[in-house]
């Protein structure tokens, strides 16, 4: 009986062994990649985020209630210029993301008047009407 | 004594053989022990031992590894070090060439990445990490087409949801029908290709265009990024299109998306004196279908002709005529796929001459016969297709041909067929953006039997030619007739342009060109034309205008031509 376990015992080595000999050392390889799946997916999905984040900002620059005043008082579209914002590639909507969040930081830190945020909501929504028209 | 000479060399070569072949042994044995350390050290994590313990040069393996914990631990450089003195030692191991992609992929340099992955694709085609990869960076670049190409070779990209971004207005059956693709499926990049294809033939989607957006569950989402045009263009649009060609004596009116069907209108009026001009098109999507379109249009002209063989400088007048054409077409295209289409279309035309001053005979032949009056029949078939499509070198080919018979009822009758062929060819050399363009396009036709002189072919710039040859302006005083006209023709166009975009308010294209062409010309003896020179496209407020400089290089004349594409 107490022979039934070390035969066992040394089947399950022998099995073990051959799994290891027989996996290529190129598929133990396979993990060790400097970039992993998991970061190709994760750099994609940040660059895809990047973009909706910087639609987001656009939008929610244009939402402000000093930036629908003016673009009320100038006649223009709220909607037609939000909808626009889709239509810009990335690096437009990151160069205006950028110019959008300096004017409101700006503007909370006190540096920028009323008359002064208005002026740069009607130039970025100017641009953007423009960028798309010249599409 | 033979013989012991000769079992004395071979006791030798064993005496030499037991020698060297345990120092072998032992060498091979050491780096196999050096080898299992590290592969230890590799699964324990331990970067810092293996970069302080190993001998990257002694073996591929020992170098990976080495390259690997140097690349754990952020050491870009010495990790490239390490998988490039990997990759020489073994050249074909694929390994290498995917681990410096990678160290140029942690460091954002996607560029660098790419041309590795290449390097590993032609060493290991099979391998779906490497495609997977590839795509991933071509999707980072922008090159979604040859995202989609090594994707889908590993059944990706999975599709969640499909949506458009603002709604279009366009009847939503109509949207639905021109997308060939489907969500909670893998997005193929035929069906891609088809989609926007369709989408580009309802002709009011000019700026809008898919965009895959990763989700961080692995999965994607498609967005159509919607600029539609509705109507005129609103405002400001309307009045752009309306004027946009005034300069040029020439009123534009266009109305898109009638009734939200995808239905255009498109109208033109021009006024000058010498080539008076009123045109007009409608079309449509056939049967609701938005693969088939259907265009009808209408056009009427009455244009002063003084044919002479130069554009400026003393140029006698050979001939002259006033023409007048009345034509009205309907052409039918089948959007067949992303990668082809084919079309149909029927032309009734009638023309009229009047005023002619006959002049002398031209190279050969007389103008008179080919002033046939009287009423034409067209029919003509045509077909397009991507004849080479390299997305992942940013490189396509698209080729078009068509075939056209036509009857004349006039006196004895007449009857003439003409063969036409174009090739354009795009190549972005970069690996993303479009700074830098170069496109060539070659045109040929050879018509057989008597064409009507409205149906020969002006090679020139201005004076309604398509066939660019930007140092011969085809109009003198306003007249048509001032550069080469003939039966046959062949021309080639090389563009090489540098593309500036001030926060996409100006766009503007810069670059030189040559054009090349030739045909048998009614107004001189036939001979090849050279023109080269730079062109200045410039895109704003909507108002596209093109200046170029050209130079013959045969007569060594110039040209300065202002013209609306």
């Amino acid at each position: 009986m107490s022979h039934v376990p070390s035969q066992w015992i040394r089947n399950l080595s022998v099995i073990l062994l051959a799994i290891l000999l027989v996996i290529p050392a190129s598929l133990f390889a396979q993990n060790a990649h400097v970039v992993s799946p998991s970061d190709l997916q994760q750099q994609a999905a940040s660059a895809s985020q990047s973009r909706a984040r910087d639609a987001q900002k656009v939008r929610d620059f244009l939402g402000t209630p000093a930036a629908q005043k003016a673009l009320r008082d100038a006649r223009i579209d709220p909607v037609q210029v939000k909808n626009a914002v889709a239509g810009l590639t990335d690096a437009e909507l990151a160069k205006l993301a950028a110019r959008a969040d300096k004017a409101q930081h700006d503007f909370a830190a006190g540096y920028l008047s009323t008359l002064d945020i208005a002026l740069i909501v009607l130039g970025v929504a100017l641009i953007i009407l423009i960028i798309v028209v010249v599409k | 004594m033979q013989n012991l000479r000769h079992s004395n060399e071979v006791c030798r070569v064993l005496a030499i053989c037991l020698l060297v072949v345990p120092v072998i042994a032992l060498a091979q044995g050491a780096d196999d022990a050096e080898l299992a350390r590290v592969k230890t050290l590799f699964q324990q994590q331990r970067w810092q031992e293996i970069i302080a313990t190993a001998r990257p040069g002694n073996s591929p393996e020992v170098a990976f590894y080495y390259g690997t914990a140097q690349a754990r631990l952020g050491h870009w450089a010495e990790a490239a070090q390490a998988f490039n003195l990997g990759r020489r030692l073994a050249p074909q191991d694929p390994r290498f060439p995917v681990e410096l992609a990678g160290v140029a992929f942690k460091q954002k340099d996607y560029p660098e990445a790419e041309n590795w992955l290449r390097k590993a694709t032609r060493l290991d085609p099979g391998d779906s990490y490497i495609k997977d990869f590839l795509a991933t960076v071509f999707f980072l670049e922008g090159n979604v087409e040859a995202a989609l190409k090594y994707w889908n070779a590993i059944d990706k990209p999975h599709i969640n949801r499909v949506t458009a971004e603002p709604a279009p207005r366009l009847d939503p059956v109509l949207f639905d029908r021109a997308l060939a693709l489907s969500p909670a499926s893998t997005l193929g990049l035929s069906d891609f290709l088809a989609s926007g294809a369709r989408l580009d033939q309802l002709h009011i989607f000019p700026a809008s265009h898919f965009e895959i957006v990763a989700r961080e569950d692995g999965t994607f989402d498609l967005v159509f990024r919607n600029f539609e045009r509705n109507g005129c263009g609103g405002k400001w649009g309307c009045l752009l299109t309306v004027l946009g060609q005034s300069p040029g004596q020439t009123l534009n009116f266009d109305y898109y998306n009638l009734g939200r069907r995808a239905v255009n209108f498109s109208s033109l009026w021009r006024w000058d004196a010498e080539k008076r001009r009123i045109g007009a098109s409608v079309e449509f999507p056939f049967a609701r279908q938005p693969k088939w379109h259907l265009r009808t249009a209408a056009d009427l002209r009455n244009e002063n002709w003084a044919m002479r063989s130069a554009f400026s400088g003393p140029a006698p007048l050979l001939a002259a005529l006033n023409l007048k054409r009345e034509a009205g077409s309907l052409e039918f295209t089948d959007v067949v796929s992303g990668r082809w289409r084919w079309s149909a279309a029927t032309e009734f035309s009638r023309r009229s001459f009047h005023k002619i001053l006959p002049g002398t005979t031209v190279a050969g032949t007389s103008l008179p016969e080919f002033l046939i009056p009287g009423s034409q029949l067209k029919q003509s078939l045509g077909a397009q297709a991507a004849l080479v499509s390299i997305p992942e070198h940013r490189l396509s080919i698209v080729g078009l041909g068509s075939v056209s018979v036509a009857r004349l009822w006039s006196g004895k009758g007449h009857q003439f067929s003409s063969f036409q062929g174009t090739s354009r060819s795009s190549w972005l050399p970069q690996h993303s953006g479009d700074k830098f363009e170069i496109q060539h396009a070659f045109r040929a036709a050879k018509t057989f039997g008597s064409p009507p002189f409205d149906e020969l072919h002006t090679l020139g710039v201005l004076g309604d030619t398509d066939l660019l040859i930007r140092a011969h302006i085809a109009t003198r005083d306003g007249k048509k007739g001032s550069a080469p006209i003939g039966r046959n023709y062949f021309v080639s166009n090389l563009d090489a342009t540098r593309n500036f975009s001030l926060l996409g308010v100006f766009k503007i294209k810069l670059g030189p060109f040559l054009d090349t062409g030739w045909t048998n010309n009614l107004l001189a003896q036939p001979e090849w034309l050279w023109d080269a020179g730079a062109q200045v496209r410039v895109q704003v407020l909507g108002f596209d205008l093109a200046a170029s400089y050209g130079r013959d290089l045969r007569s060594g004349t110039n040209a300065f031509v202002v013209r609306v594409p």
